[in-house]
């Protein structure tokens, strides 16, 4: 917890970016190592040695770890395969990979000091980038001009045409930005939110009185708020793969 | 005369053959319906609450994504032609409806496409 110059408790503290060690420029631009960027190697070092740990002994009765690993991948393939059909499966590597990697870092930055990556924008924003442009890229070259039949919904009667076209276009292109949004927010929120409950309790103590006796009241509220957020984790790191199975859906059958 | 009555008789009888295959047809729906929410109900009700808050944050990012990327569309209009404000203010509508459009989609399933699993949530 930080306290800032007036002495107050400063909730967005944790959000700030500093630079670890020294200072690295490649070509003028700034590539020294961040917390941030700290903290996605410590996600990928998490998934790395459950994955390959897990992975090793390939036995036929699972330890904890293999289940766990073998349990994450068949939902992962399962998702996939109920929201876009066999021919989607081509896909899993990519859905897998954004999965895991928000799942981990959502989760490793609700230990307490640790760096949340999700919690930047940049980073969800280039996540759903990558998803809208794959659907993008795919489309096109596997369907060439019918992709953009996505846009135009049949059955529509022509003076209309021109409006609701206008509308797929600006719901097409609202979708990374939702994406990527509703991520960041959440995991900004829930955040600030553990932060400013936490704060109450220091207020309170430094109040003294009887004040000081009300202040076990937000360290329960921060207990529960916690089993929130590692619900929030969880499921934001599923509704962002559910939806990338279901944008790739439309790249892999524009007709409806 | 007897003609007439017999087809009557005859149309009578395959009415009944359809409603019988029609009743039955919902008896095992109404099953598989009961037997769908009893295995629901065993697994935890945290499941149904996440399903619902997911589907919750989704309609709320839509909303407010509708109407961002409406009002960035006009704006870059509005500098590009000097129309300020209009382009901002009908981009903004437009905006606004494609975000209710979303969420109208999300809501209502299309009819007489059977629902995958995984759908909607």
């Amino acid at each position: 917890m930080a306290a800032s110059a007036d002495g107050g408790i400063d909730p967005i503290h944790q959000f700030e970016i500093s630079r670890i060690g020294p200072k690295i420029s490649i070509f003028g631009s700034d590539i020294s190592l961040t917390n941030s960027a700290l903290f996605m190697f410590v996600a990928l070092g998490v998934i790395w040695l459950v994955m390959l740990y897990g992975t090793r002994q390939r036995a036929i009765v699972p330890g904890r770890l293999q289940a766990a690993a073998e349990m994450l991948y068949e939902f992962m393939a399962d998702t996939v395969r109920s929201t876009t059909g066999k021919e989607g499966l081509k896909f899993l590597p990519l859905v897998f990979s954004l999965f895991i990697f928000v799942l981990v870092c959502n989760l490793v930055g609700l230990i307490p000091g640790a760096y949340t990556v999700t919690s930047q924008i940049i980073v969800t924003f280039v996540f759903a980038m990558i998803v809208i442009g794959t659907v993008l890229v795919y489309g096109i070259v596997k369907h060439g001009t019918h992709f953009f039949g996505l846009f135009v919904p049949s059955g529509v009667p022509g003076w209309l045409l021109p409006f609701i076209t206008l509308i797929e276009i600006i719901s097409f292109v609202s979708r990374p930005i939702s994406l990527s949004m509703r991520l960041f927010a959440n995991m900004l929120a829930g955040h600030i939110a553990l932060k400013v409950f936490a704060g109450f309790i220091v207020l309170m103590l430094g109040t003294g009185g009887a004040v000081v006796a009300l202040s076990p009241l937000p360290l329960a509220m921060i207990v529960a708020l916690y089993a929130l957020e590692l619900l929030v984790a969880c499921l934001q790191a599923f509704v962002f793969s559910i939806l990338t199975c279901i944008y790739l859906n439309d790249a892999l059958h524009p007709g409806h | 005369m007897n003609e007439d009555k017999g087809k009557q008789e005859n149309s009578d009888a395959e009415l009944r053959a359809r409603l019988d295959k029609l009743s039955s047809a919902i008896r095992t729906e109404t099953a598989e319906v009961a037997e769908d929410r009893k295995s629901g109900n065993s697994s935890s009700t945290s499941e149904a609450t996440g399903r619902a808050m997911g589907l919750g944050f989704r309609v709320a990012s839509e909303l407010v994504a509708g109407v961002i990327v409406g009002g960035g569309i006009g704006w870059v209009i509005d500098r590009w032609l000097g129309t300020s404000p209009f382009g901002l203010i009908v981009m903004l509508i437009v905006g606004m409806v494609a975000g209710f459009w979303n969420v109208y989609r999300l809501a209502a399933r299309p009819t007489g496409i059977t629902r995958r699993p995984g759908d909607g949530k």
